[in-house]
């Protein structure tokens, strides 16, 4: 498993078309969101984020919640959980505490489904999860 | 209370000679000084000595001359210490011996032509934070908090009977208890750490019974046995002069009684009844009504530093008033640095654990109900503590205001039970001498000294978990944490507090005077594992909630500089943040993180200094991602 930290948010406008050509197919792929996932890479139009360490392990449950462990900066992880909706390639949700998702994203996967790439609507950041099980250090510390 | 006048007196003398006069007085004989003498007046000193800060070598046959027996230094040098010893010129300190019956004012104008004698500091009396009554306890009463079903925190009987450290608001520690009317550290506890056997801290005070059965396991223990020192008789401490000598016992009870052992109370640092609470050092600076002069609390807290002490827990002060600014009380000490703030300085600088580069001092604010801390923990950079009863509202006495720095249990009397009586279960309950309250081994007592070592202990828990997760800080960076690891206390600041048989007391007068809040055990271990970066919209005016920096009562803060100080190309903001109603405005229109340093006063609406006694300066670096697509509740997603 992979954990990456302090990501560079490079610009990265052709990263974006790399995958975009629909060698996924996101209906295919419906049932593979399903899992758990830790962020392994961003991606956005823009110059360098710095060197924030950032790390989010998203657990999707076939009941259509989800769970989510983020680290940002410093800190113990922070716990999130809600519900999410995924139709056509399309994901969004909404937090246990009502609020919306900052965006819905378009998700892609590689061909062998072991890795996501979720897409805001503003298409200006693509974040990539990569299928990883979710260590008891993360999920017994949250808070 | 006392108010002592300034009393400004230059002695003017010049070419160096003492006579005695036949009313026993000194008089110099000389038309020129090299020192002046700044005397605030009042008795509260001790008139066996007056301290002396000497450049160069001193003709001792001629101060006896002037009546003084003896001199000697104020410090023994610790080997490997010199170099620290000099940095602070306690090497140049002096502690001189008067005549049966003399003045020490009369003595010290005549002796300030002596050209090496470049201050002169009468030996004031400093005197604990607390009434030093102690109130019966009479048994455990209410069930002890646990951490799971029936499952006790620590087996100690009477923690259920310390509201102070988990308070479910229950009616009997009061009618008018408030549920987290405490220090949260519950949670501390069971989930992060209880104590480090590395971590020392000095109580500064009377004696501690270190035989106690609740304390002995967690005492310190020196190379000879010795589980302190009394700075007051030069021998071994001793904690059973009379009712009077319960308040040292009592605070270290506090800090660190023993968890977990099946008897008494817990202790805030007091480990998990595996030997891993932090140790208790006891520097005896009052034996009874004796003791406290600044040599004597200068030289406890010396030794504090020398014998490996992280924290010295000082519940004492002058008497309320008697220094009004930063400038005047080293001033009123004799010159630029009064001994026992030398003292601190020395202790602060002096590393005795692997998390810090130094050590914490943390002062009671006073019990005189004056709207400013007491010297020297209203010093600028000193912790200094204000309390709270049961009813999470202002202890009726604690000082409060300039100087305050942060506000903790430090419990109360006068409260009621249900059907209307007084009770005294709103007051502290920790560890007594027996040999001094009818053979019991636990009572109440309430102050700002009380309030003190539940601060220590704090810190003490605070290094202890840090040295656990390898995290380091400088002793600034420390207190910073500690003083913004606080939660809001202003709120409930309206209206009249009614105590048993006592004058309402107005309570909006303590509006943004207490400090930066009440003190939060689980926001400073949080603090110490590192606080996650605020996360704004790129493209929009937004203001940040800066409360995991500053603590919940943020908004009561002042503030006095926002500075961008890494990344400000990266976000590329549409004009400079500023904080404003304990907010963080800003408006990245670039996706990126920065980094800005806020500093606001910890205590106070100005930060401390010549002119007035103030709050700590101190100033947390938020780190800020700017995203593109974001939500208000800090989501990632």
């Amino acid at each position: 498993m992979v954990i990456m930290k302090k990501y560079i948010f490079a610009a990265v406008a052709a990263l974006l078309l790399v995958s975009c050509g629909g060698k996924d197919d996101p209906a295919k792929k419906a049932s593979g969101i399903t899992g758990d996932w830790n962020l392994v890479g961003i991606e956005v139009k823009s110059a360098t984020l710095g060197s924030e360490t950032v790390d989010v392990y998203l657990s999707f449950a076939s009941d259509n919640t989800f769970t989510m462990y983020q680290m940002v900066g410093t800190g113990r992880y922070r716990l999130y959980t809600g519900t999410y909706s995924y139709s056509g390639g399309d994901l969004s949700g909404k937090y246990a505490d009502g609020t919306s998702w900052a965006t819905s994203y378009t998700v892609e996967f590689n061909d062998d489904g072991s890795v996501m790439y979720l897409t805001g609507a503003s298409g200006q950041e693509r974040d990539t999860y990569r299928k990883a099980s979710i260590p008891a250090s993360v999920t017994e510390n949250a808070i | 209370m006392r108010k002592l006048p300034l009393i400004l007196t230059p002695v003017l003398l010049v070419a160096f000679s003492c006579a005695k006069e036949d009313n026993g007085a000194i008089a110099g004989d000389s038309s020129a000084s090299s020192a002046e003498i700044i005397d605030f007046g009042g008795d509260g000193i001790d008139d066996s000595s007056i301290i002396l800060y000497v450049d160069g070598s001193l003709d001792t046959a001629a101060l006896r001359a002037c009546g003084i027996t003896g001199v000697r230094p104020v410090f023994t040098s610790t080997p490997g210490k010199e170099d620290l010893e000099r940095k602070f010129n306690l090497d140049k300190w002096f502690e001189a011996s008067l005549e049966e019956g003399a003045d020490p004012r009369a003595v010290a104008g005549a002796v300030s032509v002596v050209p090496e004698i470049k201050r002169i500091q009468l030996n004031y009396i400093m005197e604990p934070a607390s009434d030093g009554k102690v109130y019966p306890y009479e048994g455990p009463v209410a069930a002890p908090a646990t951490k799971g079903p029936n499952t006790p925190i620590f087996n100690d009987p009477s923690l259920g009977d310390q509201w102070h450290y988990i308070n479910s608001g229950s009616k009997s520690y009061a009618k008018d208890a408030y549920a987290g009317a405490d220090i949260n550290v519950k949670d501390v506890w069971t989930n992060l750490t209880t104590g480090d056997n590395s971590i020392i801290v000095a109580v500064v005070d009377q004696g501690v019974k270190y035989t106690h059965p609740d304390l002995a396991a967690n005492m310190w223990t020196g190379p000879n046995g010795e589980h302190g020192y009394n700075f007051v008789d030069n021998g071994a401490i001793v904690w059973d002069g009379g009712e009077d000598s319960s308040h040292g016992t009592h605070c270290a009870g506090t800090i660190a009684a023993v968890n977990n052992n099946g008897i008494g109370v817990s202790g805030v640092a007091g480990g998990s009844g595996k030997g891993d609470g932090v140790r208790i050092m006891s520097c005896q600076i009052f034996n009874e009504k004796r003791g406290g002069s600044s040599t004597i609390v200068s030289k406890a807290i010396k030794y504090a530093a020398d014998n490996g002490a992280s924290i010295i827990s000082c519940s004492f002060g002058y008497p309320g008033g008697t220094y009004r600014s930063d400038k005047a009380y080293r001033d009123g000490n004799g010159g630029a640095n009064a001994l026992e703030a030398a003292a601190i300085q020395y202790f602060e600088a002096t590393r005795n654990n692997a998390v810090l580069d130094g050590g914490i001092a943390i002062f009671a604010s006073g019990n005189d109900g004056d709207p400013y801390a007491t010297y020297p923990g209203a010093l600028n950079d000193i912790i200094s503590v204000s309390s709270f009863g049961p009813d999470y509202l202002p202890a009726y006495y604690t000082n409060y205001g300039p100087g305050c720095n942060i506000v903790a249990p430090g419990g109360e009397a006068y409260h009621v039970n249900t059907a209307g009586n007084s009770l005294l279960r709103g007051m502290v309950l920790s560890t007594v001498p027996s040999e001094n309250e009818d053979g019991a081994d636990y009572g109440y007592m309430q102050g700002t000294s009380m309030a003190c070592p539940h601060v220590s202990g704090i810190a003490a828990l605070a290094l202890s978990y840090a040295k656990k997760i390898g995290k380091t800080f400088t002793v600034r960076e420390f207190k910073e944490m500690l003083v913004t690891s606080a939660n809001d206390f202003d709120t409930r600041l309206q209206g009249t507090k009614d105590l048993y048989n006592r004058t309402p007391i107005e309570l909006s007068k303590y509006r943004h005077m207490m400090g930066t809040g009440s003190i939060d055990t689980w926001k400073l271990m949080m603090k110490i594992e590192g606080v996650p970066c605020l996360i704004a919209e790129t493209g929009s005016n937004q203001w940040l909630d800066i409360s995991s920096y500053f603590g919940t009562s943020s908004v009561n803060l002042t503030y006095l500089d926002v500075e961008i100080v890494s990344g400000a190309e990266s976000v590329a903001f549409a004009e400079e943040p500023y904080v404003q109603y304990g907010r963080l405005f800003v408006h990245p229109t670039k996706i990126g993180s920065c980094k800005i340093k806020i500093t606001a006063v910890g205590g106070g609406i100005a930060v401390g200094g010549d002119d007035a006694i103030g709050g700590m300066e101190v100033s947390q670096v938020v780190s800020v991602i700017s995203r593109s697509d974001n939500n208000k509740n800090g989501g990632w997603l």
